[in-house]
């Protein structure tokens, strides 16, 4: 009798404990509020800075963007998550209130999705920025169409609500919440959504800017190299991405919300590699149909209001010098690596889309706003600008080069569009 | 159902104990029902279509055991052969048709198409089973026939999906006996805390070996021979952890209701050669395996050519059992290969009279049997055997030894000692490494250093077949902990619960459900 009250009293304690605990921690999350989902405490050196999720960071922003209401609405994957700050001047401004809703690795599938749920909250924006990247476009054109990914639904679609209240994930980042509020390092996420990436700064520091491109370079060559070099599928002359920004384009026209499609301004040397890896040209037919694209809504969608910006090319900015091996102490201005590009040159895209007054004189042809009529012209611009890319920095194109050569010799029997997952989307370190 | 997951243990599991216990006080019939019915929903949960193959595959065995059971003479031998012959189809026919034909296609230059037959969960276990209640029916070990029983026996939700592997005589006379129908404090007590430890095991430790294995076999970049014994050792301690994790966790549930389930796991990679290693591995498949097919084979009675060629046709074929690929077949002839080898140098070391007893020995011993696990876990693991080849070679130190750069800085002194040894800096994937060998060196540690749940539990009978000298004597000093039912375990066993839930935000299946 006396070992069944033990035992009795073992369960009576464990369940208490255990009740205790999830208690605790559901408290400890709240208050401190890693994602800014409850809003109740807010003291600067407490709890003002969050850090950057790591997990359901597309239902985090849109919960951001819905509480915010914005007018303008950054989408697109990590280039537009670490290179285009809403807390811009171009934006504040013009008092026009931003929200950066890019979602890394990340195509427009889930643009499409987000525009669409805030549509739905009655939070259609007034002005949408999307990045599209070629290479969230490419596959085998004879490859059979992957069935469509169903948003979770019912309860399963209310599971991140648990988990950002509930889970190790949510409770270590209310810990490291306390804990970055000094720390200029900290990966972070602004109340605007945007990615300040200052923990590369971390890394800039102790390995330098060479190795970090270094390192994105490698992964482009594999990565290149293994893609496939295709933009539609033969059967259907489309895609699920097509499909994707068709839907989206047309849901933005219906929403009367003026437009604005961005081609990445890749660094020179990612543009080199594109070369090497017999990519290009895929690159220049991926950018007619994106003017097809346009056309097609604007044929459908007389009012709509929509505008592709090239801001590809071999232009000064895109061909920024990479510091030399070992050099600690010379950082870059504009890119992180060769995929991303710093808050810095987003200001000056966000200057040629608003054109701001004020704004600083942009180098010419940075931001060409591309149509039918001036495709030649581009591609001349292009030109001309890698001839003088190359004559500035020979060095950065030969060892594009090598560095695509080294993959290709290290694996001569695999022939392009192997299954390699192109999305460069996601971040190096 | 997973049982990591919050609807298996803040819904079904409850569900299941209460409608247990409450319909038990009335009829032992009607709660062994309920039981069985509980254990079709969750396989159901998993798989409706195969409900009705499990059922057919239960209908079959139970009629032809007591066709066996209830003949005589060559009617008895002929209705065994047909029962396991239909097993054994059954089970060739989801798992093995397809590398049939395309060993067919390999071998005659033929274009059969590939049938792309799905595997049934669970079905590698449960007609083991089976198989098993057959012989011992054949051998007129079975004296209880109640079909209700029957169907508990083979969908018993704890070991129906991944094991263990059961006999129907140690289970039978549990679900006759009166006291499993009796909600005891004591067993919750108990079957709460091997669960919580198993949890753990899964996703506290295993779940987060998981995404460096997972890196490391799917990367096709060749790799020096740290990254490689990183990535092999994660995945050598993600198994351990994952499938005896699994086993805890069958054996924690099992014991709430009342049923004590065979040990499956004691300590393997503490075994001081490969022979014990398979009698702390995966217990009941070795258990199975001994019994149904070295034993029948002739085992060791027919001279040491014979015992060879049975250890290794045992192993072969428990290879393939995994699934149907060479790297399964490779996997299994190491196994068999290491036996013969450890079986013939135990005589040599038997005529010897070597001090193989002593701890430097053991040490050793633990050592390079558990070097050679790893070696054979490769193929076991790796997605081709070009690429097993690999990851061997750089194992062996064939691609040198590199680190990454970024740890180079951190290394001052070290720094011109390594370059002089040939070590080489690669760029990237720091993190990786750093965090792959981290959770490598935990994996370890609680591995060779912590008590197993057989030991822990001690004090209670926490497995059916639990004997206090199980496992031979101590390879190595563990820290010494044995459960007890008071406060401190309880606030113990409810931290670890705590964590576990936290972590089941994204529920991991069990590797051994592929199976």
């Amino acid at each position: 009798m006396g070992e069944d009250r033990s035992y009795a009293g073992f369960i009576k304690w464990m369940a208490a404990s255990l009740l205790a605990g999830v208690l605790l921690t559901v408290l400890f999350v709240v208050v401190v509020d890693p994602y800014r989902l409850f809003r109740l405490v807010d003291i600067a050196g407490f709890n003002a800075v969050k850090p950057r999720p790591d997990h359901y960071q597309s239902e985090i922003k849109l919960a951001g963007a819905r509480a915010l209401r914005p007018a303008v609405v950054l989408m697109g994957n990590s280039r537009v998550d670490v290179g285009i700050d809403p807390d811009s001047r171009q934006l504040g401004g013009a008092k026009r209130s931003a929200y950066n809703l890019a979602i890394p690795g990340t195509g427009v599938g889930t643009s499409r999705e987000q525009f669409d749920r805030l549509r739905a909250a009655g939070a259609a924006p007034s002005t949408l920025l999307l990045g599209v990247d070629f290479f969230d476009f490419l596959l085998d054109p004879n490859s059979a169409e992957a069935p469509a990914k169903k948003p979770p639904a019912g309860l399963a679609g209310l599971r991140w609500k648990v988990d950002t209240v509930f889970s190790l994930n949510a409770l270590l980042d209310a810990a490291k919440t306390l804990r970055i509020q000094n720390d200029p390092d900290a990966g972070t996420m602004t109340g605007r959504g945007f990615n300040p990436l200052f923990d590369y700064l971390r890394f800039a520091r102790q390995d330098g800017y060479y190795s970090i491109f270094l390192q994105r370079a490698q992964e482009n060559a594999r990565n290149f190299s293994l893609a496939p070099h295709g933009i539609v599928r033969t059967r259907s002359d489309s895609s699920a991405e097509w499909r994707d920004l068709g839907g989206l384009l047309d849901a933005a026209a219906r929403e009367k919300t003026e437009t604005h499609l961005l081609i990445y301004p890749y660094h020179a040397q990612l543009m080199a590699m594109l070369e090497q890896t017999g990519l290009w040209p895929v690159f220049e037919q991926w950018k007619l149909r994106l003017l097809r694209e346009v056309a097609r809504l604007n044929a459908a969608h007389p009012e709509a209001r929509v505008v592709l910006w090239d801001f590809s090319g071999y232009g000064a900015l895109q061909c920024e010098a990479i510091p030399a091996k070992g050099d600690l102490v010379h950082g870059t201005r504009w890119y992180w690596e060769s995929g991303h590009f710093k808050s810095a040159l987003g200001e000056r895209m966000l200057e040629r889309v608003f054109g701001a007054a004020g704004a600083e004189p942009q180098p010419e042809g940075f931001g060409y706003r591309l149509d039918a009529a001036n495709w030649n012209e581009n591609r001349d611009r292009i030109a001309r600008e890698r001839r003088a890319c190359l004559a500035a920095e020979p060095a950065m194109f030969r060892d594009a080069a090598a560095i695509v050569a080294a993959f290709q010799a290290r694996h001569p029997n695999k022939p392009n569009g192997v299954s390699a997952d192109i999305r460069t989307g996601a971040l190096p370190y | 159902m997973l049982f990591n997951s919050f609807s298996f243990i803040l819904l079904f599991l409850p569900i299941t104990a209460l409608g247990y216990f409450a319909l038990a006080r009335h009829s032992q019939v009607l709660a062994a029902g309920w039981l069985a019915a509980a254990s079709l929903f969750f396989y159901g949960w998993w798989s409706v279509e195969y409900i009705p193959l499990l059922l057919a595959s239960i209908g079959f065995n139970y009629l032809a055991g007591r066709r066996i059971g209830h003949g005589d003479g060559p009617a008895k031998l002929r209705w065994l052969a047909l029962a396991v012959t239909a097993n054994l189809l059954l089970l060739c026919y989801f798992k093995y048709a397809d590398f049939f034909i395309s060993g067919v296609n390999a071998i005659g230059g033929t274009e059969w198409p590939l049938w792309h037959v799905v595997l049934p969960i669970g079905i590698s276990f449960y007609t083991f089973t089976q198989i098993a209640f057959l012989v011992d029916t054949y051998q007129g070990k079975v004296k209880e026939y109640r079909f209700v029983h029957y169907l508990l026996f083979i969908t018993y939700f704890p070991h129906l999906i991944a094991g263990p592997v059961l006999h129907h005589a140690e289970m039978m006379p549990q679900f006759e006996r009166k006291e499993s129908y009796r909600l005891s404090a004591a067993n919750v007590a108990i079957g709460l805390s091997i669960f919580a430890i198993g949890l753990a095991k899964k996703v506290l430790i295993a779940d987060n070996l998981s995404p460096h294995a997972n890196f490391f076999f799917n990367q096709s970049d060749p790799q020096g021979l740290l990254v490689a014994w990183g990535g092999v050792l994660a995945y050598a301690f993600q198994l351990y952890f994952d499938f005896s994790g699994y086993s805890d966790m069958a054996i924690g549930i099992s014991r709430i209701f009342g049923i004590r389930l065979p040990l499956n796991f004691d300590s393997p990679y503490k075994s001081v050669n490969i022979i014990e290693f398979w009698r702390r591995w995966h217990m009941t498949l070795s258990r199975f395996l001994r019994d149904y097919l070295y034993i029948p084979l002739g085992g060791g009675r027919r001279g040491n050519v014979r015992r060879y060629l049975n250890l290794m046709l045992t192993m072969l074929l428990g290879g393939l059992w995994h699934g149907a690929g060479w790297n399964f077949a490779v996997w299994g002839m190491l196994h068999g290969a290491y036996l013969m080898i450890n079986h013939a140098w135990a005589a040599l070391a038997a005529r010897l009279r070597l001090p193989t007893g002593a701890l430097s020995w053991r040490l050793a011993g633990v050592a390079l049997t558990f070097a050679a696990v790893c070696f054979a876990w490769v193929f076991f693991r790796a997605t081709d055997f070009s690429r097993a080849v690999t990851i061997v070679t750089a194992m062996c130190g064939n691609d040198g030894v590199e680190l990454p750069e970024s740890l180079a800085a951190h290394l001052h002194a070290l720094r011109p000692v390594l370059d002089k040894l040939g070590v080489t800096f690669y760029v990237g994937g720091g993190t990786r490494f750093v965090q792959t060998w981290l959770w490598v060196l935990v994996g370890a540690a609680i591995c060779f250093t912590m008590p197993n749940t057989r030991q822990i539990m001690r004090r209670y009978e926490p497995a059916l077949d639990y004997r206090a000298t199980q496992g031979g004597s101590p390879t190595l000093p563990s820290v010494p902990l044995a459960w007890l039912p008071n406060r401190r375990w309880a606030v113990v066993v409810s931290v670890l619960m705590l964590a576990c839930l936290l972590s089941l935000g994204r529920p991991a299946e069990f590797l051994y459900f592929q199976f």
